[in-house]
């Protein structure tokens, strides 16, 4: 045990209750911009009961998510699940395989449109922000995390624009057959602990 | 002077239509930004290939080759191994861990109430089983696992370590090694913060926090978030850490809690097993690298997590769960 360990305690309570607070903060924020855009769903889509949805647990980023939805930007976006993240210094997510630095620099970003803010939380730990507007659903974030990180970050379709074709052109696309039909009430097949009442 | 004038325009002539051409003429495809569906695909591809460039690796840094490889008798998968000094091996899977001897005969079977997440085996060959939040403790010869100390309900045990008689303990979950006396009781809590200097300890982004003893007494902890091995004296003071930075190359460890798993060779080197770009290398006790066991090649999945041991012949162990193999891996003379 270390010597200061009292001090220690206390300074580590107080860090641990500030990235809480951090994470309840940004959960919070993802359930007004999710709360919303069911909102939005539920009056656009009043006739249909169902509507189009990816499961992440089936996807593998082969990016056709980006260009075969029928809008453009496409209805698809990263989603981040902070609870299963593990706030690292170097993302898999955001730092190119190959980055020559770990920082924030655009060259050693993965993601195309500079999408994901990397905010600095206490040494050594970053918090990683999808920037949505910017998103343009392309998975590579999502490939780097899953192959080097918990996997935190993934793809939904945002009902807040998505336009529920009959026919999902991204679900006749997909080479995992990850897009099914879910009921309007629960929209998301999200990861981790979030769900559509609680983050 | 007139049939200069005439060469000087048609060359003016020539350059004209040929810049015209050159203007005209078909992109290369990394240009062309009119298809997008290409470009988003190119995007993923070019990912891919930066993965298989860091995959590869020069055959002239492998150490080693594969000698055996086999599924256990009564396991289904191999998630945790372990090697006594009289080299039976013991492997864990499920809920189940299997005893057998150096030549894979089964020795003995025990089942455990939850799954079996770590094993450690002290110099009496008493084997401790890591199991959610509780360690076992099966005597030698014993088929029947008693609690030995239970860190709590919200514990992660990742890895056990015996050394002399103290059972080291890790907890992802507290982010802590917890030291025990052979009857269980708690003696001392190893945090990883060095006043001043490392106010943070132990950075474990996923349950992924491997001990293993160290050469004369000392213990190996892995500060997998900032991808470092750090050894302890027995009473919880650092001895030294390495390597300095993270790094994408051979030599360095990268990703998100690498090094996932370590264990100690004879004279003391480091052998460490990766997840993410899977690779398995082996370091001086000083952190000078010195080569590679196993390549991603040898891996089915980039996501694996390998369970390692060594044996009195410091022959490498590899617990591969998606293979449910052992794999033993030897010097390459
Ligand atoms: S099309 Fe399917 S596999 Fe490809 S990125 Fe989208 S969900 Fe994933
Ligand atoms: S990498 Fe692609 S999917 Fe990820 S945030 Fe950037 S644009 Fe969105
Ligand atoms: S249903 Fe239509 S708008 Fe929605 S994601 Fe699929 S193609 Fe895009």
């Amino acid at each position: 045990m270390s010597t200061n360990q009292k001090q220690n305690d206390v300074s580590a309570t107080d860090r641990v209750s500030r990235r809480q607070w951090m994470q309840d903060a940004l959960r919070a924020i993802a359930a007004g911009v999710i709360g919303a855009a069911t909102g939005l769903m539920a009056t656009r889509s009043k006739a249909s009961t169902h509507v189009w949805q990816l499961d992440p647990t089936k996807c593998t980023q082969c990016g056709r998510c980006e260009t075969a939805c029928v809008l453009k930007p496409s209805a698809v976006r990263a989603v981040h699940a902070y609870d299963m993240c593990g706030y690292c210094k170097l993302c898999g997510g955001y730092h190119h395989p190959q980055a020559k630095r770990i920082d924030s620099a655009a060259e050693n970003q993965l993601c195309p449109t500079g999408a994901i803010q990397r905010t600095f939380i206490e040494n050594p730990f970053y918090e990683y922000t999808i920037i949505e507007e910017r998103c343009i659903g392309c998975a590579v974030c999502v490939k780097g995390c899953s192959q080097f990180g918990n996997g935190s970050l993934f793809l939904q379709v945002r009902h807040d624009r998505c336009v529920n074709c009959n026919e999902c052109a991204i679900a006749v696309a997909c080479p995992a057959d990850a897009f099914l039909r879910v009921p309007t009430e629960h929209p998301y097949l999200l990861k981790g602990q979030r769900n559509e009442d609680t983050v | 002077m007139k049939h200069g004038t005439v060469w000087m325009v048609l060359a003016g002539i020539v350059a004209f239509v040929g810049t015209l051409v050159w203007q005209g003429r078909p992109r290369q495809p990394a240009q062309q930004v009119a298809n997008p569906a290409q470009a988003a695909e190119e995007r993923i591809l070019s990912y891919n290939r930066q993965i298989e460039e860091l995959s590869q690796i020069d055959p002239a840094l492998v150490l080693y080759r594969e000698t055996h490889a086999w599924t256990p008798e009564g396991l289904d998968s191999v998630t945790a191994i372990a090697v006594d000094d009289t080299d039976h091996i013991y492997a864990g899977g499920g809920n189940t861990v299997v005893i057998m001897d150096a030549q894979k005969n089964m020795l003995r079977q025990i089942s455990l109430e939850d799954n079996v997440s770590c094993l450690a085996v002290d110099e009496q060959q008493n084997l401790y089983v890591g199991s959610t939040h509780m360690v076992y403790r099966v005597d030698k010869h014993a088929t029947e696992a008693q609690r030995f100390a239970d860190l709590g309900a919200d514990a992660i045990i990742t890895s056990i370590a015996v050394v002399g008689d103290a059972v080291f303990v890790a907890n992802a979950s507290s982010r802590t090694v917890q030291k025990f006396n052979p009857d269980g009781i708690l003696e001392l809590v190893i945090d990883g913060k060095t006043g001043l200097q490392d106010t943070t300890g132990f950075v474990i982004p996923s349950p992924y926090f491997d001990i293993a003893p160290g050469q004369g007494g000392t213990l190996w902890i892995v500060n997998p978030g900032r991808h470092r091995l750090e050894e302890y004296n027995l009473n919880g003071e650092r001895i030294t850490a390495w390597p300095e930075q993270s790094g994408m190359r051979v030599e360095s460890f990268c990703g998100c809690c690498n090094p996932t798993h370590i264990a100690r060779l004879g004279d003391g080197s480091i052998v460490t097993s990766e997840k993410g770009v899977p690779r398995i290398k082996v370091y001086t006790s000083r952190g000078r690298f010195i080569g590679v066991v196993a390549t991603p090649d040898d891996f089915d999945s980039h996501d694996v997590s390998l369970d390692l041991a060594v044996d009195a012949n410091d022959r490498i162990l590899v617990a591969d769960p998606y293979r449910s193999q052992i794999r033993i891996f030897e010097w390459n003379d």
